[in-house]
């Protein structure tokens, strides 16, 4: 009870967990709950793929991996800065099948195409356990994403950022993506500046429909369709009708108020 | 009875004819065919601007919905519209990095409030709803935000301003995930910029 009051304070929670073994074991789940994998260009010397992974290693050694359920992977400070396969070494898939309990996986500038075919092999040990899967500029043909999508059967939180209008184009190849899975999708859907209207469509044509109780849209280009195929399962929907930021990055916000 | 943005109305009895005159837009937010909808949320930045666009927008919706059943319309209050501004932007990082800027003179911030209520008051008229605001701010500010939020809503009910609409219901609640501050990292001195809970 007394942890749970500071699972959003660092310090607290390191303070506690040198407390005693007891408090150890109540404090370090939260302390090791979220993750960030980033390359902050502080190992430009090294090969990407083994430079960037140093927090993965490092909880890896010391066995603080199945702790993790939230992790994020972020190439690097910039849109140019895509996540590719050349990021992925045989010792970060290592680290990645340790991540046994992770629920909520976010990934930014997510080069689909270049994983294709092989994809299942980077991110198929999160299948059993992931819940959310948030996409921060992901770019591929919708088929490549709606396979993405598949390879998580628990999946019921989704999440796509976008900061413009994004049209994917498939190619042949593409057609005969066929999800594994059809993820049962019943929990929030959060679309910014989202413009892919066919990913939807795939959507609903391969999952069988789409049940989200709730949904938060913003610059959204196909809310019609959106609210018709949840129109008996949507609780909870949230708008921004004049808001230029939504729920999205805050400090733009924060600098206008500033200026 | 629907409204359309130019402020006219007209008639209408089914979904078909749920279209404003210049605005698309109507058509893609009709939600006569949703019945399950118990919760309309937007930030009170969307209701900030008091322009017509705004307002007309919700009262467009809620004339919408057909549905019976109770409805829930969550305008949520940020730190920054109590003019709490972070350190960090992204991240609720507490009091240590967090600054003031009082926005408004407080006879300006009681006349916003005025003006919202308004917009409310205007909204209740096409579709019955409890008004709930939310305050999802910094844990810091949360006593702060509430008791403003109470001050201006009982402010309201005492002038007779809340006409039909009930006294809303004052909440401080989370309606996105939670942000943990920073990510711990093993045997490093520095924090990542970005916390994995800020997916």
């Amino acid at each position: 009870m007394i942890i749970a009051r500071f699972i959003y304070d660092k310090q607290t929670l390191i303070a506690c967990s040198m407390t005693c073994y007891s408090w150890y074991i109540a404090a370090v789940p939260h302390l090791h709950y979220s993750l960030t994998i980033q390359d902050d260009g502080s190992h430009y010397w090294m090969e990407t793929k083994y430079a960037w992974p140093t927090p993965l290693r490092k909880s890896y050694e010391l066995g603080l991996l199945p702790l993790v359920k939230q992790l994020r992977i972020r190439p690097g400070k910039y849109d140019h800065h895509e996540f590719t396969p050349e990021w992925l070494g045989r010792r970060t898939l290592r680290y990645f099948s340790a991540l046994t309990n992770l629920q909520e996986l976010g990934i930014d500038n997510l080069q689909l195409s270049r994983f294709m075919p092989n994809i299942q092999r980077c991110f198929g040990h999160f299948s059993p356990t992931l819940r959310f899967l948030a996409l921060r500029k992901p770019t591929g043909s919708c088929r490549q994403i709606l396979y993405f999508i598949g390879l998580f059967p628990n999946l019921q939180d989704l999440k796509f950022h976008y900061s413009l209008p994004t049209h994917g184009r498939g190619s042949m190849a593409d057609r005969a993506l066929i999800p594994l899975s059809a993820p049962p999708l019943r929990g929030r859907l959060t679309l910014a500046r989202f413009t892919r209207e066919g990913l939807v469509k795939d959507m609903i044509a391969f999952f069988g429909g789409l049940r989200f109780r709730s949904m938060d849209l913003f610059k959204v280009n196909c809310v019609r369709l959106l609210l018709d195929e949840c129109r008996e399962t949507l609780e909870t929907l949230r708008l921004y009708p004049t808001d230029q930021y939504g729920e999205e990055f805050l400090r733009g916000r924060e600098e206008d108020k500033l200026k | 009875m629907v409204r359309n943005f130019s402020g006219g109305e007209k008639r209408t009895n089914s979904s078909e004819q749920f279209v404003a005159d210049s605005h698309a837009l109507l058509q893609h937010f009709d939600l006569s065919r949703n019945t399950s909808l118990r919760t309309l949320e937007t930030t009170a930045l969307s209701i900030d601007y008091m322009n017509d666009a705004a307002s007309d927008f919700f009262i467009t919706i809620l004339s919408s919905i057909t549905s019976p059943a109770p409805l829930d319309f969550v305008i949520i209050y940020r730190h920054w519209d109590f003019g709490f501004i972070s350190n960090s932007s992204i991240f609720d990082s507490g009091p240590a990095s967090s600054y003031y800027y009082p926005p408004k003179t407080r006879k300006d911030n009681a006349l916003f409030y005025q003006k919202q209520f308004g917009v409310f008051r205007e909204m209740h008229r096409v579709r019955d709803f409890s008004l709930v605001l939310c305050a999802d701010v910094f844990d810091s500010v949360v006593g702060y935000a509430i008791g403003t939020l109470e001050r201006h809503a009982k402010a309201e009910k005492v002038k007779g301003g809340l006409d039909h609409l009930r006294e809303p219901l004052v909440i401080s609640e989370r309606r996105s995930i939670r942000t943990r501050p920073f990510d711990f990292e093993p045997g490093s001195s520095r924090d990542p910029f970005f916390s994995a809970s800020a997916l």
